[in-house]
């Protein structure tokens, strides 16, 4: 059950109420994970970037002026904190290669090989491929479903920006892959015509 | 008619963003211009694609927070492995030492052992000293020199005249010089393997260096072996002679063979 949040509540949290963090935590916590999840491309790291942002939004709330739409503003924040610790790993060289590959890479892979391959997977791993600036507007528009106008209010640049930003993952998604949707709709067909017979 | 081209308008076109009247327009300009009707079929790929993500489940807890809000620095996740900058740094340098370290440790101890192919090719393009060398003086042991010589000759006459092995031939002997000492040498070559003799008096000792020498039965023959990696090195001695064997066979019965027969070729021309 969502939790509303209204102007009380942020209120609340710029007067230091525990319960009103907690409220804001709830009601957010999903949003800030997906898109933590989405750019980061494993949990432990998704976990880090959502704890990381609600940490910085519990101290940064009082900065919150009301200009904006509250949720334009945590999307701000969430990016931000995305690309922050995107570029703070960057030094870094991830030891996967030794441990294994990550949860969602097997988890596409055993599926792959049982030829169950769900396209929401594979889908996933094509859009963490993306560069960052193509990666979060397709983030922003078909996990958080933000209008191409809140996108850009999130972002910080023209609608246009956004719109060019978007074609161009759609294309390098449809690149990458379309014989997906070529196999589903033939595996379609396929199993039409079992139903026919 | 919408004549320019709208590659960046495709994706809010398909996705319905557009107001009716531009939707209308791009509906047109798709239907004449071939170039955006293969982006737009494009771009409608990707949509689809793009609409089955979905938002996943959240595993982040408000217990996971209030520890981290009450003990900031520390993190609640254990998040992934990574190596720092200065650990790749270390482990590089580490692993540039590891090689060199090897190539040395590879160069010195290959520089130990008797290169004989690099020999060999030696011996075969240098100039047979089939010509008798004359010698001033007589090794201790001998009349004269021309004993030592006469001796010599009849070794080596024999060596060629019936080769140790079947399937080998002598192919250069000469008068060498190892460590400043005149020493006959005996090159013989196989299909697959080469050995080569050297047999020098009594008084001309043969050093091995740092090597370690242990004495071995080699099929009933007394000798010692010198302590090579890739190669066999055998020391043995017949009446005023000592010889050393340098083969890469580490076939002992073939080694014993070669042995036998200088010990018989030596007994031979001692008793001629």
């Amino acid at each position: 059950m969502p939790v509303l949040i209204n102007k009380e509540v942020i209120e609340k949290c710029q007067a230091g109420d525990r319960e009103g963090f907690r409220a804001l935590f709830e009601a957010y916590r999903e949003r800030v994970y997906g898109i933590a999840l989405y750019f980061a491309g494993d949990t432990a790291s998704a976990k880090d970037v959502a704890q990381e942002v609600f940490l910085k939004l519990f101290t940064c709330i009082k900065q919150y002026r009301g200009d904006a739409s509250f949720d334009t503003w945590l999307y701000r924040l969430v990016v931000n904190c995305c690309i922050d610790e995107r570029r703070k790993r960057r030094r870094f060289l991830p030891l996967d290669f030794l441990l294994g590959r990550t949860s969602m890479e097997r988890d596409a892979a055993t599926e792959h090989n049982h030829l169950r391959v769900e396209i929401s997977d594979v889908v996933q791993l094509a859009v963490q491929k993306l560069k960052p600036k193509l990666r979060v507007p397709i983030i922003l528009r078909y996990v958080e479903e933000l209008s191409y106008e809140q996108i850009a209010a999130v972002l910080g640049c023209s609608q246009g920006t956004v719109a060019s930003r978007l074609n161009r993952a759609h294309r390098a998604l449809a690149r990458r892959l379309g014989h997906l949707l070529d196999r589903t709709a033939s595996g379609r067909t396929a199993s039409e015509k079992s139903h026919v017979v | 008619m919408w004549s320019r081209h709208i590659r960046r308008e495709l994706s809010a076109y398909c996705e319905g963003e557009l107001q009716e009247e531009l939707t209308h327009r791009l509906r047109d300009h798709i239907r004449i211009c071939r170039r955006c009707r293969k982006q737009h079929e494009e771009v409608s790929r990707g949509v689809l694609l793009a609409r089955h993500l979905r938002r996943p489940l959240c595993e982040l807890t408000w217990g996971e927070i209030e520890q981290a809000l009450l003990n900031p620095r520390q993190r609640v996740t254990p998040g992934r492995a990574y190596l720092s900058l200065r650990s790749r740094t270390l482990i590089a340098t580490a692993c540039l030492f590891v090689v060199i370290g090897y190539s040395l440790f590879h160069y010195f101890a290959s520089g130990k052992n008797v290169d004989l192919d690099r020999y060999l090719t030696q011996v075969e393009s240098s100039e047979p000293d089939l010509a008798r060398q004359q010698i001033a003086d007589a090794p201790p042991g001998f009349k004269d020199a021309d004993e030592y010589a006469a001796l010599r000759a009849a070794g080596i006459a024999q060596a060629a005249a019936e080769p140790p092995l079947v399937g080998y031939t002598l192919i250069r002997h000469r008068i060498g010089n190892v460590a400043g000492k005149e020493v006959s040498q005996l090159v013989y070559r196989g299909s697959n393997n080469s050995f080569a003799v050297f047999v020098a008096p009594h008084a001309v000792p043969f050093s091995f260096g740092k090597r370690e020498i242990g004495s071995t039965t080699l099929d009933g023959i007394r000798c010692q072996h010198v302590s090579c990696t890739y190669t066999s090195a055998l020391v043995f001695s017949a009446a005023r002679f000592h010889c050393v064997l340098v083969s890469k066979s580490k076939d002992y019965k073939e080694l014993a063979a070669i042995v036998r027969y200088f010990l018989s070729a030596h007994k031979a021309s001692e008793g001629s």
